[in-house]
């Protein structure tokens, strides 16, 4: 393997020191003079047909200067990441408690909530609709126009049941998700001006391109009357990416003319912001007595909530994965998307991954359990290896790193060991492994990257991928100066700002290091032999040259050399641009309308996580006290960063096993709080270690492939099968709490 | 306007002359950490708050009289890490240890959270066990009243907060024999409100092999913390074994009725679990 | 409205503030301070993010009104550094990876700076306990309870406390809870 010099390096990341000092900049931190202040009129009911809106008392209140409803927006009020049916203001209907109304614009907040008490609608309700099963039954009231039954789709690969004619065992299992909470720390927040003829608006984005295009279309301007920055991100984990607060803090600015802020409370936040998906999973398994799975066939229901959302790219992404990370000849997957009135379902680190990993790894579990073949066993058999051909008939050849990770895991477990029971308290080892294609589900999302060398010999990266938090912009600062040959302290990475900033597409999918790094990397080579041409004029030399710590220089002569500032200088001189573009969008075959059969990613990673638990047999809890990771990442630009990935990823994995849930009465939020909404604090997280798998992706920068949301689909399962291992019971339901399990240790 | 003044006496007979001066549109709060929500949400009103954390007089843990005294002005905190708390009634340090978070216990006192009259206060439930009784202080003087008359429902103190101040918090210490113990069940181990809390106080006698007293707190099963007193009955009526344990710890859990709830759980399961901890608490606490 | 006049000591400073009766701490130090490295998560003294400290004790900023902070000594995360040099806290953190989004650090580094003001050699269930009331959706706390560990013994060897054979505290392993019997 080749050794870099900065690729593979914990560089302490770029972004720290601001942020350890406070004196980084999120959207709500922001402030103009003579600064308007927003609260959104929210729906206080799931399903009702608008008749009327009142706003007069509210426009009467002194120091409201503006209340809009879906009369004033100049545009279209419809938008959404890929069906357009989300109304920034409703007009007609609402469709879910929080569906968003009116907009007061006030001189203060406390003005503008006020304002807010005095809005009254009246209303025509209709019944609502909080299950798939209840949305489908024939007759159900339409929440859309065009019914309830979002989509359906479905893969199949060769015969599945004829693969489960042929097999000894087969077992059929239910599974059930939960609808979970991103719960970033940051709530939503936006700060809107108007330069110069301009609408600048400042959001926490992860696609500031797609907002741009979005407010524009709602505002009725041209995509290039709209400015989007994007500001320090508190947290993303899917979100920060639809209809949040900056759409109405640009609204209330085009409209009034002034800066305009909106920061969501937490309770809005947790009402507003889309959710995971909660699916039904029925899952049928096939596989001959010596353990080969020869036929799945899944059937997957979504609950979408009241908007469509990401629910598109989420389905589809789930029936890819369904089958998990194994070579399986036969395979039937259908999935349907269904509207109700709960809260809306989007994009949540993962996208429909974790979801169908907890029911492929039961469901594998199960089988090694019935054949009687050890877990890990059952699990090498049947991984994807090189030349393995896909759930939608791809075939691998590279950077395959599944079985790595199986035994890494296994041997890790294997070190340790396992307490003994004693009095109620019972222990278990339990393994979840798993595939995970890397860049966004729609075919093209090309990565696009500007680098420019300037006068002090600093190199700038205008991209547009947005940095969640996640530390991609210290790896694509990484990238660039492994190939620029210089420290990483000489490399900035432009804020994201539609106004210098190419369209990357999205933070999302885990594709910033491989998709977006392999344009930077791209950029930088081509400024570099840019460089380098100039360089070697100046030198007045026909050798190829050497690159390292800003000069440039004849390895027969290294005293003949020039620095990078000084060639920059004089490429400007001459009218040359010291400046390289990249771009780089993975080779993709599209899916099959009919069979999903294709190519639907470039790169896939791979991961194995066993976590070791302890439950207390007579009430039901259960305690998480290690997890040991191994994750393929194809080559790790930042170990630290990824490895700072996979913990996070744990403990967010533990809330959705244990502890996570959304409580939902008739649609309405019974939780929407941190004291009732239970992610993990600092006394709940086990030990954890991370080993990392390097198969080198040859098509990412340097080898890379991605980590963010792998890191989080193992950990869940892994938990699911090691209560099983414990106690002898199998939970099909998330979460797992304590009263769940007691229940089920009764029976 | 949420408040429209806002004071920090230095001492009770300054409080209790502002409290008049205020006629009722004044009230009492010390850490704040309920009451300030509860009015920002508008749940409460009050135009004068009047803040009582300044006051020195009120800041002591001490023993007089074979009595432990916790003034008004005492945090969690300070109570969870007290030598003479910990030596004479571990529960109350263990219940006090367990509230909120670390910053929320340092502002929020004893005091205030048996006013705040929750069923399952962390650290109102052992000081129930503890029979504590408490120091009401008004214009007409000074008065005690036990620790259960206290609560007139939930988050209804029937201290009045518009006349009246509580100072102190005292209870009896147990003696050698003395022993106590707290129980909590959480969905997390930091920020949760418990799905059952409480605590348990015993003097046994080894020689006779009886607990010839025992008192039991148990949250959130009422609409205040929750003295399960047949189970108490049985405890001391019969000398001890696991069964008579199991015995009392099945009373208490019918006797207690916690509500079916999406948040807590089914009435079944936290009666199971009350069951439950109970009877390892007090197992526990024989063996221990 | 009548405004009132509050005093407090904010990072070694007096200032002195005209505000409404209902100010909260958090907006004081956000809005009329412009010190925005407090940060605002919830509002409600569920997360942690407002943390500071307040005559010595870490305290939610959103859930202290102004005027019962009147006269308090204060110390946000902008008080931390010393003149251009971070905090050994804040090294440890940068050095460690524990900064991910980094909305959650200020609060996280006050919480720390309080327990190593008071102990100075936290064991790890110390150092858990004492973020335990400061929520972090990023980092699964892993790096962040490195970091504290780290810095104390930053701090105690520039205090000349540290034993000269230990050596700074390397992060610990953290294994002792896995180790089972086979």
């Amino acid at each position: 393997m080749e050794s870099y010099r900065i690729i593979g390096q914990s560089i302490l990341r770029l972004d720290a020191p601001i942020k350890l000092k406070g004196s980084a900049l999120y959207a709500g931190d922001i402030s103009f003079p003579d600064m308007l202040h927003l609260k959104v009129f929210r729906s206080d009911r799931p399903h009702a047909r608008i008749l009327r809106i009142h706003t007069e008392k509210a426009e009467a209140l002194p120091g409201v200067v503006a209340v809009f409803t879906h009369k004033d927006i100049p545009g279209t009020n419809r938008i959404g990441p890929h069906i357009k049916d989300e109304p920034v203001l409703c007009n007609d209907k609402v469709r879910y408690v929080g569906d968003p109304v009116a907009l007061v614009a006030a001189e203060t907040l406390e003005v503008a909530k006020e304002a807010v008490s005095l809005i009254r609608v009246d209303y025509e309700d209709l019944p609502g609709l909080f299950s798939p099963e209840d949305a489908l039954v024939p007759g159900a009231v339409q929440i859309h126009e065009k019914g309830n039954l979002l989509f359906e789709r479905i893969l199949l690969k060769g015969d599945p049941d004829q693969g489960l004619k042929n097999s000894d065992v087969v077992i059929t299992n239910t599974y059930q998700t939960t609808m979970v909470e991103h719960a970033y720390l940051e709530p939503e927040a936006g700060v809107a001006n108007l330069e110069e003829g301009k609408l600048i608006v400042c959001i926490p984005s992860r696609y500031p391109h797609y907002d741009q295009r979005e407010m524009s279309g709602v505002l009725g301007l041209a995509p290039a009357k709209v400015r989007v920055i994007c500001t320090q991100i508190g947290g993303g984990f899917g979100d920060k990416s639809s209809l949040s607060a900056g759409y109405y803090a640009a609204l209330a600015s085009f409209k009034t003319k002034r800066p305009s802020k909106l920061v969501y409370t937490r309770e809005e936040s947790f009402l507003a912001s889309t959710k995971r998906h909660p699916l039904t999973i029925h899952y049928t398994s096939g596989a001959t007595r010596d353990g080969r799975i020869m036929a799945v066939k899944v059937e997957i229901v979504a609950d979408t909530g009241a908007y469509s959302s990401y629910v598109v790219p989420v389905l589809f992404k789930s029936i890819i994965h369904a089958a998990g990370p194994y070579e399986i000849p036969n395979i039937y997957v259908r999935a349907r998307v269904v509207y109700t009135n709960n809260p809306i379902a989007g994009s949540m680190r993962g996208f429909g991954v974790p979801q169908v990993a907890i029911a492929h790894e039961s469901q594998i579990d199960i089988l090694a359990e019935t054949l009687r073949i050890d877990p890990f066993e059952i699990r090498l058999k049947n991984g994807l290896r090189p030349g393995s051909v896909t759930a939608t008939g791809q075939q691998l050849d590279h950077s395959v790193g599944l079985l790595e990770t199986i035994e890494k895991v296994k041997a890790e477990i294997a070190k340790r060991g396992i307490p003994e029971s004693s009095g109620p308290k019972r222990y278990g080892w339990g393994v979840g492994s798993m595939i995970y294609g890397i860049g966004a589900m729609k075919g093209s999302n090309p990565g696009v990257a500007r680098i420019e060398a300037d006068d002090s010999g600093t190199f700038l990266i205008y991209q547009g991928c947005t940095d969640v938090g996640q530390g991609s912009f210290t790896a694509l600062a990484q990238i660039a100066a492994e190939v620029l040959q210089c420290n990483v302290d000489k490399i900035q990475m432009s804020a994201v700002d539609t106004d210098h900033c190419p369209d990357s597409d999205i933070t999302a999918a885990s594709r910033v290091t491989y998709v977006e790094g392999r344009a930077v990397q791209i950029a930088a080579q081509k400024l570099k032999g840019l460089l380098y041409e100039f360089a070697a004029d100046m030198i007045e030399t026909a050798e190829d040259l050497n690159f390292d710590n800003g000069f440039l220089y004849s390895p027969e002569a290294p005293h003949r050399r020039v620095s990078v500032a000084e060639v920059v200088k004089g490429m400007k001189g001459k009218g040359i641009p010291p400046v390289g573009e990249g771009r780089f969008d993975p080779k993709v075959v599209p899916l099959d309308p009919n069979t999903s059969q294709g190519s639907p990613y470039s790169t896939y990673a791979f991961a194995t996580q066993g976590a070791l638990v302890s439950v207390d047999v007579e009430s039901g809890e259960t305690e998480v006290l290690c997890v040991v990771a191994s994750h393929d990442v194809g080559k790790a630009v930042n170990p630290a960063n990824i490895t700072g990935q996979i913990e996070g990823s744990i403990s967010m994995g533990l809330g959705y096993a244990l502890t996570e849930e959304i409580l939902l009465e008739k649609g309405v939020i019974q939780n929407p709080s941190f004291s009732e909404y239970f992610m993990p604090t600092a006394l709940d997280i086990p030990e954890i270690t991370s080993s990392l798998v390097e198969c080198e992706e040859p098509l990412g920068p340097f080898g890379a492939k991605g980590v963010g949301e792998p890191a989080l689909i193992p950990t869940a399962p892994a938990i699911l099968n090691a209560i099983h291992a414990a106690t002898g019971v199998r939970p099909k339901e998330l979460p797992v709490t304590s009263e769940k399990l007691w229940y089920l240790l009764k029976r | 306007m949420n408040w429209i003044d806002y004071q920090r006496p230095k001492d009770v007979s300054e409080v209790l002359r502002v409290l008049e001066q205020a006629e009722g549109r004044g009230r009492i709060v010390a850490g704040g950490t309920d009451l300030i929500l509860q009015l920002q949400q508008g749940q409460l009103r009050a135009d004068l708050l009047v803040d009582i954390t300044a006051i020195q007089e009120l800041k002591y843990i001490q023993t007089k009289d074979g009595w432990i005294q916790i003034g008004a002005g005492v945090t969690h905190a300070e109570v969870a890490k007290n030598s003479l708390i910990l030596k004479e009634a571990r529960a109350l340090a263990e219940g006090c240890g367990h509230v909120g978070s670390p910053q929320i216990r340092n502002v929020a006192t004893l005091v205030g959270n048996v006013i705040s009259a929750q069923p399952a206060g962390d650290g109102a439930i052992p000081l129930m066990a503890l029979e504590a009784e408490l120091k009401v202080v008004s214009k007409e003087g000074a008065r005690w009243i036990p620790l259960e008359k206290a609560y007139r429902g939930i988050g209804v103190s029937s201290v009045n907060p518009f006349n009246e101040l509580a100072t102190e918090v005292k209870f009896k210490k147990l003696g050698e024999l003395g022993n106590t113990r707290s129980f909590r069940m959480a969905r997390r181990r930091s920020l949760a409100l418990p799905i059952v809390n409480g605590a348990v106080v015993i003097i046994f006698n080894p020689s006779r092999n009886r607990i010839e007293k025992a008192r039991i707190a148990i949250g959130p099963v009422a609409e205040k913390p929750f003295r399960p007193r047949s189970a108490e009955a049985f405890l001391e009526s019969e000398t001890i074994s696991r069964k008579v344990i199991l015995e009392a710890a099945r009373i208490a859990s019918e006797e207690a009725n916690p509500r079916t709830t999406l948040l807590r759980g089914s009435e079944y399961y936290r009666k199971e679990m009350v069951k439950l901890y109970l009877m390892r608490m007090v197992q526990n606490l024989l063996e221990g | 409205m009548v405004l009132k006049s509050v005093r407090m000591r904010v990072n070694g400073n007096w200032v002195n503030v005209k505000i409404p009766p209902d100010r909260m701490l958090l907006d004081l130090l956000r809005e009329d301070l412009s010190l925005t490295g407090t940060k605002k998560g919830c509002e409600r003294g569920e997360c942690g993010a407002c943390t500071i400290i307040m005559n010595g004790k870490t305290t939610l900023s959103c859930l202290i009104p102004a005027l019962k902070a009147d006269g308090a000594d204060i110390l946000t995360v902008e008080g931390m550094d010393q003149r251009d040099q971070l905090h050994p806290l804040q090294e440890a953190f940068w050095e460690n990876g524990a900064v991910q989004c980094g909305y959650c650090t200020p609060g996280m580094l006050l919480s720390a700076k309080a327990l190593l003001d008071e102990n100075q050699e936290p064991t790890i269930e110390e150092v858990k306990m004492a973020i335990s009331g400061n929520l972090c959706r990023c980092t699964g706390y892993t790096k962040i309870i490195q970091a504290i560990q780290v810095a104390s013994g930053k701090i105690r060897k520039k205090m000349g406390t540290l034993e000269s054979a230990e050596e700074e505290k390397k992060p610990s392993d953290g294994a002792g809870m896995c180790r089972g019997k086979r």
